[in-house]
């Protein structure tokens, strides 16, 4: 079976801005993947203006947000750094050798979510020449206003990438297991580029 | 023991059993995010771990687990769409339309004190008259089909057959899992968020028609669509086909984006004896008709900013991203549909359009309350 692999669309994210992106991202795919009966849960974001959609599995959820917690205490160490996060999903395979049984996981599907964390003082001190004597605290809100902006249409670039993947290749998908509501899937923080 | 035979009549009824759910389900999808107040937003019960839909030995499926995915059941979704279940042949076009009234008329009477709140008044008598002057423009075009082709060879044995059916709903399950999330992609999803949101009375709302007669639209109106289409889903016999044209940037005016009216002191109003009899009015214009007017909005992605005050009335104009040209509704007659051959850019549609059998006009209000299921 092919691992096929998605390498998601960079996003250019602040510290705050983190949870809610991951969030978003992470929960788009689990939920295409999420194919056992779901009674799925509608999420507005509350910094940008996107509604994504949850499975509405608990501990899916949990694995998730514990994830998401990892990932940012790590950025916190690592500040303005690119960094990956890779949601994998596979089959247990059941290895025969002569001396023991081994279960080996076989990764179908990979998903990596691109971030790069940037420091606010960043945008600070960019400096506009031709603005002298211009209030640094409305050049800064505009200036967020316009990244915020662009991030968002970015977001929203990279959900409907997720949908366009999720279309065009089906056939690696394993057959449904009818116990689960989800396929097995792990999330990981490889080291950052 | 069943005959391989039995086994393949069995899974060829289950497999048109799906692609005739294909419809309902589809159309309920759209359905509960373009039309106000039936909703299942914010709807979480808890996970229902039911027979699988999936099993070849299950043969009574709830209607709101098919696809797995559990949403609240919606009479209104399924009203008039027995005749899809006969004929799956049929296309279904779905219509998403965004209705606005039209530009108030200043009385001196009236209390400004909600007029600055609501630039629009909606007149529920004229919505009770037909609608006279409204504007109505189509915001989503979908389109659900099942293409029939000619039959493979069946002699390949029924295992082959069972492979295919439940590669074929796991497929159509990961279709209606990308419909889900799409439909609240769109631009229109913010529209019916707004007026999901609160209940406050706004100047327009969102409609939805289901035919099965497709009137094309004009070049005007298709130069500023963008289409999505999603991947077809391959039976043994056929394919399940999706796809939307959709308003890639929606002007219009919400109560918290526009600017605000202060009361206004009127003393040439109709009537005034300082008016005169045939004075031309010109339309309102403090009401901004862009998301960006106001520093307290929230910009929309979609959003083109003309950066000039548009009159109130609806202006559709592309992303700078995705279209050059961007046209503007100058004249509400502009939205009525003028049947004609199909656009070019529709190839897997009939080419012979019949006159549409189910008409399904559906028009949400505060007070609508669905008919109970039989």
């Amino acid at each position: 079976m092919n691992c096929e692999v998605c390498q998601l669309k960079e996003l250019e994210v602040e510290h705050f801005e983190i949870r809610e992106v991951l969030r978003c991202i992470l929960h788009t795919i689990v939920f295409h993947r999420a194919l056992g009966l779901v009674r799925p849960k509608d999420i507005d974001l509350e910094l940008f203006n996107i509604t994504y959609v949850q499975c509405g599995d608990v501990e899916l959820e949990k694995k998730i947000e514990e994830k998401i917690d990892e990932f940012i205490s790590w950025v916190e160490k690592h500040p303005n750094k690119k960094s990956q996060i890779c949601l994998s999903f596979y089959e247990m395979k059941n290895k025969h050798y002569s001396w023991f049984n081994k279960n080996e996981r076989l990764y179908w599907e990979q998903w990596f979510v691109n971030l790069h964390v940037t420091h606010p003082k960043a945008h600070s001190g960019k400096s506009h020449n031709s603005k002298p004597m211009v209030d640094p605290e409305e050049t800064g809100y505009e200036d967020r206003g316009v990244r915020r902006e662009a991030l968002e249409v970015s977001l929203r670039d990279v959900l409907f990438q997720i949908i366009k993947f999720v279309n065009e290749k089906k056939d690696h998908v394993p057959p449904i297991n009818e116990k689960a509501i989800c396929f097995p899937c792990e999330i990981t923080i490889p080291s950052f580029c | 023991m069943a005959s391989p035979h039995n086994n393949t009549n069995t899974e060829s009824a289950e497999m048109e059993q799906i692609i005739t759910e294909f419809f309902p389900k589809s159309l309920q999808i759209i359905h509960e995010s373009r039309s106000p107040f039936m909703s299942s937003r914010d709807y979480s019960g808890e996970q229902m771990v039911s027979s699988s839909p999936s099993s070849s030995s299950s043969s009574v499926w709830p209607r709101d687990e098919w696809f797995n995915l559990a949403l609240r059941e919606c009479p209104a979704a399924h009203e008039n769409l027995d005749l899809w279940h006969q004929s799956y042949f049929e296309p279904m076009i779905v219509d998403v339309i965004l209705v606005a009234a039209p530009p108030v008329r200043w009385e001196p009477e009236r209390d400004f004190s909600t007029t600055e709140q609501y630039p629009f008044h909606w007149n529920s008598d004229q919505e009770e008259s037909g609608s006279e002057g409204k504007i109505e423009k189509i915001v989503e075009r979908w389109v659900l089909q099942y293409e029939g082709r000619k039959a493979r060879d069946s002699g390949a044995g029924s295992r082959r057959f069972s492979n295919t059916l439940q590669t074929f709903y796991k497929k159509s399950i990961l279709l209606m899992r990308s419909l889900y999330a799409t439909v609240r992609l769109l631009p229109a999803y913010k529209i019916f968020r707004d007026l999901n949101s609160s209940g406050r009375i706004r100047s327009y709302t969102l409609t939805h028609k289901v035919s099965s007669f497709l009137e094309p639209f004009t070049c005007k109106e298709e130069a500023e669509m963008q289409r999505f289409e999603f991947t077809p889903v391959d039976s043994s016999c056929g394919r399940l086909c999706l796809s939307v044209l959709y308003c890639s940037s929606l002007l219009f005016v919400s109560p918290e984006s526009s600017t605000r009216m202060f009361p206004q002191y009127i003393d040439d109003y109709v009537g005034s004896p300082l008016a005169e009899p045939l004075k031309r009015f010109s339309s309102p214009t403090v009401v901004q008709g862009s998301l960006l007017s106001s520093p307290f909005s929230r910009r929309h992605s979609w959003v083109y900013d003309h950066g000039k005050a548009s009159p109130p009335s609806f202006s559709f104009s592309p992303s700078p991203n995705h279209l050059e040209k961007h046209g503007s509704i100058s004249n509400p007659s502009s939205c009525r549909f003028q049947p004609s051959s199909l656009p070019p850019h529709l190839p897997d549609l009939p080419p012979v359009l019949k006159k549409n059998k189910s008409f399904d006009e559906c028009y949400p209000s505060p007070n609508f309350t669905p008919s109970p299921s039989p």
